[in-house]
């Protein structure tokens, strides 16, 4: 008889033999301190303040990536940038997946009438496509970061909702479910004792997934005017502003746009990564996709 | 697409000012500011408000714009609408093109070096935001090289000046959609070709190129086809950032003026317009879904 293992320790056997997994979660970990990194390095007053006399310089040993035209310092910015990334990265997918989980769960668990009519609503907001629908509550909320975050999370409700509740229908007819209703559990512990801990798994990877979706959003709503606004310093946005002289600086648009690149990519791998040690199965449900931005 | 049109609607309720102040302008009395609202039928119930604007909608007249030259929306889309179909159209022939091409030689090729490499820049575009991509190739296309330019539309459509002002912005806006469908179609590709139909073709000693093309691409296509349809949807969203980075004359732009102009009946005609091409474009989808899987009858596709 072979030596049992317990199920973390296989787990983490597996994650280090997933080389996708291990690049993403390296590449993760890195977004991780840099955020970290700005509270010690990066205080507000720094990111925010202007020193005129600084406007648009180039690399120096005090400003290693330079100053932006208010004279900000470009590195400062986009450490404090990666927080703001982060942040919008978990609140985004936070709101849409609490929101659209408790949908789905009560959607694909009641059936009938209730199903139809939360359908027939998500339906409504699937008409619209995800960016546009995006930018449409943003707008209309009025341009701020909270603002963008509460239109991307709203915006992604519906495919949680209905994840969750396609994966409701089919677990729905195991066996120890009716083991459960037999037993005479409640309909409330049926579902988020039951049938509820089975899901944990398919939102943790599609979660992961969403969270790059959700800073690669928030990076083109921030662009575009309608998401942070000055002097929070988010990636999208400094694109925006460094615009004015990217030609003498090329690289002070590389920065920013290399940042996000490399965290939309860190969460796409680990997310990859995840659903196919967690659930191969969904594979077909779950690609990695890009926000269309 | 009557709860989109809801939708749309209940939207602008919740968009912050008020109308009638901001076409009157900061300087007008309250009591004029009133009279508009009771002549714009602003202070009536919000359902009636709807039940009336529904009505003109059906009627195609989408209001006026609040801001300067007052012109209806309708002709504000009519004057944009034709060079942002032209952008998507572009991108989405580009995305289609590349994607069957990639995703094919990479399917076929699986596991060797020209397939690691459309797998490693696949991956690449789909976590590269579009703006990035547009600024970049700007500062190297039109400034270093001055190949093309960097902003605005050529015309007449179809001009030589034309496909230069496309080139840029169709690419960008087609990455992120040929990378997906690439990817799509490799892996769909990969499934078909393992089964057991295909060897049969193979053992029946059918030259390889025709079983690829005839046999396995057709049942491949499947997804792709899926795939390319909700892409649209993509392509109209990031049109609106493609258009503001190559100040190109598009509806998308126009609406991101009129959201931070807070220009409520703009936004609202576009993003109604575009919702419903969008609608419009999945449902033909479904359709052409059918002509090529003849499994899938109307009944069956319901959901």
């Amino acid at each position: 008889m072979s030596e049992r293992s317990h199920p973390f320790a296989v787990f983490v056997r597996d994650f280090r033999r997933n080389r996708l997994a291990v690049a993403g979660l390296v590449i993760v970990s890195g977004l991780v301190l840099a955020a970290l990194s700005s509270f010690v390095f990066a205080p507000w007053d720094a990111v925010a303040s202007q020193q005129r006399e600084l406007a648009r310089s180039g690399m120096s040993w005090q400003h290693p990536l330079g100053c932006d035209d208010y004279g900000r310092d470009i590195l400062l910015r986009l450490l404090y940038g990666a927080r703001i990334s982060l942040l919008v990265g978990l609140t985004v997918v936070g709101i849409g997946m609490s929101i659209g989980a408790v949908t789905g769960l009560i959607s694909g668990f009641f059936g009938g009438w209730v199903d139809s009519v939360l359908m027939r609503i998500v339906d409504i907001f699937l008409a619209f496509p995800f960016f546009l629908l995006a930018i449409a509550i943003a707008g209309f909320l009025g341009p701020s970061l909270q603002n963008a975050i509460i239109a991307l999370g709203i915006a992604t409700v519906p495919d949680y909702a209905r994840l969750v509740r396609g994966s409701v229908l089919s677990l729905r007819e195991f066996t120890f479910v009716e083991a459960a209703v037999v037993s005479g559990a409640g309909k409330r512990r049926i579902m988020f004792l039951h049938i509820f801990p089975n899901l944990v798994g398919t939102l943790l990877v599609y979660g992961t997934l969403k969270i790059s979706t959700a800073i690669m959003a928030e990076a083109g709503l921030s662009y575009l005017g309608i998401g942070a606004q000055d002097p929070v310093p988010t990636w999208g946005k400094m694109l925006s502003e460094m615009r004015g002289a990217m030609l003498f600086h090329p690289w002070h648009i590389f920065a920013p746009g290399l940042a996000i690149l490399l965290t939309v990519m860190g969460f796409n791998f680990l997310g990859d990564g995840l659903r196919d040690l967690l659930d191969p199965r969904l594979r077909k449900v779950m690609r990695t996709a890009g926000a269309g931005v | 697409m009557l709860g989109v049109t809801f939708l749309v609607f209940a939207l602008l309720h919740i968009m912050p000012g008020d109308p009638a102040r901001a076409m009157l302008g900061p300087e007008a009395s309250q009591e004029t500011v009133e009279a508009l609202r009771e002549e714009l039928g602003l202070n009536r119930p919000f359902l009636v408000q709807y039940g009336s604007w529904l009505w003109r909608v059906v009627q195609l007249d989408l209001g006026r714009s609040v801001h300067g030259s007052h012109d209806p929306v309708t002709e504000i889309i009519a004057r944009h609408w034709p060079a942002t179909l032209e952008l998507t159209v572009v991108a989405m022939f580009f995305a289609t093109l590349f994607g069957a091409i990639t995703g094919i030689v990479s399917a076929v090729r699986a596991n060797h070096l020209v397939d690691h490499v459309a797998r490693t820049v696949t991956f690449l575009f789909l976590a590269m935001p579009g703006f990035w991509l547009a600024l970049e190739m700007v500062i190297i296309f039109s400034h270093h090289l001055g190949w093309l330019p960097a902003t605005r539309r050529g015309e007449p459509v179809g001009s030589v000046e034309w496909i230069r002002h496309m080139v840029m912005p169709g690419f960008v806006l087609g990455t992120g959609t040929w990378a997906f469908l690439s990817r799509i179609l490799r892996s769909s590709m990969l499934e078909v070709l393992g089964a057991d139909y295909i060897r049969t073709a193979r053992a029946k000693g059918l030259p390889e190129r025709r079983v690829v093309f005839k046999h396995a691409l057709k049942n491949a296509l499947i997804p792709f086809v899926t795939i390319a349809g909700m892409s649209l949807g993509a392509l109209l969203g990031g049109a609106v950032i493609t258009e503001t980075v190559f100040s190109y004359p598009g509806i998308g732009r126009e609406m991101i003026g009129a959201i931070l102009a807070r220009d409520a009946p703009v936004v609202q005609g576009i993003v109604l317009l575009l919702a419903g091409v969008f609608v419009l474009t999945n449902l033909a989808v479904d359709l052409l879904y059918m002509v090529l899987d003849p499994r899938i009858r109307v009944g069956g596709a319901a959901g």
